[in-house]
């Protein structure tokens, strides 16, 4: 199906936008890749009177780090996350990249459309949610930087207004060292994840996990960050043995949303099998480590 | 500032297969639907036009895109290649020859699309290991369900092995991707 009709325009520089904006309200809708919202528009779920294609604005397509943070533009496709040169640190970002959806998609896709886009089975939504980014958001008139946990409301809706764009996502780095693991559980390769997980964990040289950071996607209508079971992991030493029981234990009242896709039962106990296997995936690496230490 | 008011037509420049064009869409119009009814350019298929099965296939100023996923307007000023520029005059090309020798071929609907696919992973191919390949090639949809001669075409133009991730003890044991770091 097509799109209903709408107004087309497509600004040269972000204040233009913003006063775009601004004129038209709720009535204009930001285009960035596209690879939701057309979809959207011709399924006629979604139907702006005035699509504002931001892809033209230059200064949005970065990733850099900068005093402990890293910046992403709003405008960094997917395919340049996945391939980008970044530190040991946030290697997660390219493995969680890769994981969305499938390559052509991968190439029009930007950080910013997922994040705004707010999909609750999504990948980089997930990241943000589980390393506390900081989401920066303008207007023609003011701009305020909103924490992920504000940022996610519900199913597809955040805190940003019609008259706002998300510039930028700001991560706080994880320590040096840090060990990550990232993985989902999809019926095929390139469909949403059923149920998805994000982990990263640092122990100090004794063995002893003192920073840890865990989160689900597709689970909830928002992705969540695991922070009892985070707190189960800190400061004990992270033993593999153990591994299965502190998330057993932690996981044991946890109750998943369910849909047609998977119900409540069958997407809470893959919660807890992924956060097992992925911090045993961790475990591994830690393994390995200390072998080569020898 | 690219801008129409309403429904009105937007003037859009596009390079396409080498040649430059202008032509003038309507801003619902997407890219795949302005090369076939503006260009005449038929090989690019319209099919599920929600970004799902790649018959649309074109690549954009190099890369691997959905052709109804992008506005023509979004295309302006970009460099499109469409099925028909990957050959030339009468003669197969490396992947043509690679898909009717492999008979990758079945009621033809899908194939342009995968035409444009292999195009790109054959290009590409150093940059991708053999599960990269494997789901890339699972990108695309054929209804006819042919894919053992796709897979075929595709390992042979390529040259390398095509992991499409199963394992002995079937497709659903293990989470389908993932990673560590």
């Amino acid at each position: 199906m097509r799109p209903g009709p709408f107004a087309y325009a497509a600004p040269d520089s972000i204040d233009e936008a913003l006063y775009l904006l601004a004129q038209h309200g709720d009535e204009a809708k930001v285009l960035a890749g596209g690879q939701s919202l057309i979809p959207l528009m011709r399924l006629r779920l979604a139907n702006p009177g005035l699509v504002v294609d931001i892809t033209r604005v230059s200064d949005l397509d970065y990733v850099r780090v900068e005093a402990g943070a890293l910046r992403i533009g709003a405008l960094v496709r997917h395919r340049k996350l996945e391939t980008v040169t970044l530190s040991p640190e946030w290697r997660i970002l390219p493995i969680a990249a890769r994981n969305v959806a499938h390559l052509p998609i991968r190439f029009r896709g930007t950080f910013g459309g997922s994040i705004a886009h707010a999909d609750p089975a999504a990948e980089l939504p997930l990241v943000a949610q589980t390393l506390g980014a900081k989401m920066h958001l303008r207007s023609r008139k003011a701009q305020r930087v909103v924490d992920c946990g504000d940022f996610f409301r519900s199913f597809f809706t955040t805190n940003l207004r019609s008259d706002e764009i998300l510039t930028e996502v700001a991560l706080q780095a994880p320590p040096s060292g840090v060990h990550s693991a990232f993985l989902e559980f999809s019926r095929r390769p390139g469909d949403f994840a059923v149920v998805a997980t994000a982990a990263l964990v640092h122990v100090d040289a004794a063995g002893v996990c003192d920073w840890c950071r865990l989160g689900l996607a597709g689970v909830a209508a928002t992705p969540i960050r695991l922070t009892s079971l985070e707190g189960e992991l800190i400061g004990q030493p992270f033993n593999p043995r153990r591994l299965d029981s502190t998330v057993d234990a932690a996981m044991a009242d946890f109750r998943s949303l369910g849909d047609v896709h998977a119900d409540t039962h069958y997407r809470s106990h893959l919660s807890a099998v992924l956060l097992k296997r992925a911090l045993h995936q961790i475990a591994g690496t830690l393994v390995g480590e200390h072998r080569k230490e020898i | 500032m690219v801008e129409s008011s309403g429904e009105a037509l937007i003037s859009v420049r596009l390079r396409v297969n080498g040649s430059d064009h202008e032509i003038r869409v309507r801003p619902r119009e997407s890219l795949a639907e302005a090369l076939r009814a503006k260009l005449k350019l038929t090989g690019t298929h319209l099919s599920c036009q929600i970004g799902v099965c790649g018959a649309c296939s074109v690549l954009l100023d190099g890369d691997l895109v959905r052709g109804c996923l992008i506005l023509a307007a979004q295309a302006s000023g970009r460099d499109v290649q469409t099925v028909e520029g990957l050959s030339q005059d009468d003669a197969l090309s490396e992947v043509q020859s690679a898909m009717h020798e492999q008979h990758a071929v079945q009621c033809g609907f899908c194939t342009p699309g995968f035409v444009v696919l292999l195009h790109w992973l054959r290009a590409h191919r150093d940059e991708m290991d053999a599960r990269e390949l494997g789901e890339a090639l699972s990108s695309n949809l054929c209804r006819c369900t042919g894919y053992a001669g796709l897979v075929r075409a595709a390992e042979a133009l390529l040259d390398r092995r095509v992991d499409l991730g199963r394992t002995d003890e079937g497709d659903h044991l293990e989470p389908a991707r993932g990673g560590i770091a």
